[in-house]
């Protein structure tokens, strides 16, 4: 019976898995279509931005769920309304790290050279990438978004937002592998 | 009306669970790193949580006593939804991730600052990539065959998701 399929609970859960979508679809429409976030320096910004906008479909969802089904009830609004926004946002920044993996992750790298060369030569991929070549590359990443500065010679703090996760990442790190990090 | 209510304890159950997941991983990573930590992290922040939020949902779905079936469903969600944000946030937690590491050498060092030279002494010149190499021969993503280094199927798999992802991007592929 119909009926019993479009319940407010299963357009719920409905409205929560459709949502997983929308960053990666709102990248693809920002990227293609608008040309946005293309460059190699701000790239790592369009998954950001685009988990941004998905807000506007996911609130236009929630507000039609609420119309739909007629719920009025104040506390279940903003407990359901509470918990679709953050279980969103946490899906977004596990996006986030999708993305992240395909654009600076070594290994990454190393499996898809491999996958299209047929066979991982290692002493090659050690001598391509050496580990001046992976610092300027990150170095020129930070700078274009602005996390650095250079002045002269030296580079110094700019936003200083990665600040809070590279401190929490270090110290979660020393709680994870006390024997390796001394 | 749709008699639609939400207890904000779905939350707190789901985050419990997290919790424990978390606690979990940590005294197993503090006794030493297992080999194929990915593996272990979806079993212990996902397959296994996933076991147990099954046997209270069958046994709600009868019973009487537990929450609603309906509430542990949003309730693993939230579970799910936590650990996934963990288990992606894990490998700059192992591998040290380098750009915060750079971020992090350059405050300690202010107001000067570190110059590019000093910036890549932070790093072993030798090790940088070749453990992250190690890591995916750990992982079975590459193996040793006819005398050579080859992908391993998994490791076909996601090169080609990775790729596959790229190209619905209209990217060129990452620089590592």
């Amino acid at each position: 019976m119909p009926g019993e399929i479009i319940t407010a609970r299963n357009c719920y859960i409905l409205i929560i898995l459709v949502s997983f979508l929308f960053p990666l679809a709102i990248q693809v429409i920002l990227i293609r279509f608008f040309g946005l976030y293309r460059e190699k320096a701000i790239r790592q910004k369009g998954p950001v931005a685009a988990a941004l906008f998905g807000l506007l479909p996911l609130g236009g969802l929630f507000l039609a769920w609420l119309f739909v089904f007629f719920i009025r009830n104040t506390a279940a609004i903003f407990w359901s309304g509470f918990y679709l926004f953050a279980v969103y946002l946490l899906m977004a920044y596990v996006y986030f790290h999708v993305f992240n993996m395909s654009e600076t992750a070594r290994r990454i790298r190393i499996l898809t050279y491999g996958h299209r060369q047929g066979k991982v030569v290692k002493q090659k991929l050690i001598q391509d990438y050496t580990r001046n070549k992976m610092v300027e590359i990150r170095v020129a990443r930070l700078l274009a978004l602005r996390e650095l500065q250079q002045r002269d010679f030296s580079y110094l703090i700019g936003r200083g937002i990665l600040l809070i996760p590279a401190r929490g990442v270090f110290a979660f790190r020393r709680l994870l592998f006390p024997k390796r990090i001394k | 009306m749709s008699g639609w209510d939400f207890s904000p304890a779905i939350m707190l159950w789901g985050t419990v669970s997290f919790l424990a997941a978390l606690a979990v991983h940590i005294l197993v990573w503090r006794r030493g790193k297992p080999p194929r930590e990915m593996a272990w992290l979806v079993g212990i922040f996902l397959f296994a949580p996933a076991g147990i939020y099954l046997a209270v949902y069958s046994l709600s779905v009868s019973g009487e006593g537990l929450p609603p079936a309906w509430e542990t469903v949003l309730a693993f969600i939230w579970h799910a939804a936590l650990s996934s944000a963990y288990i992606m946030t894990y490998p700059p937690i192992q591998a040290g991730c380098p750009s915060l590491k750079i971020v992090l050498e350059i405050h300690r060092n202010r107001p000067k600052g570190l110059s590019l030279e000093e910036i890549n002494e932070l790093f072993p010149r030798q090790t940088m990539f070749s453990d992250r190499f190690d890591n995916l021969v750990e992982d079975g993503l590459v193996s040793w065959k006819y005398d050579t280094w080859g992908i391993t199927g998994t490791g076909r798999l996601v090169a080609r998701c990775f790729l596959a992802y790229r190209r619905l991007l209209k990217l060129p592929l990452g620089e590592g």
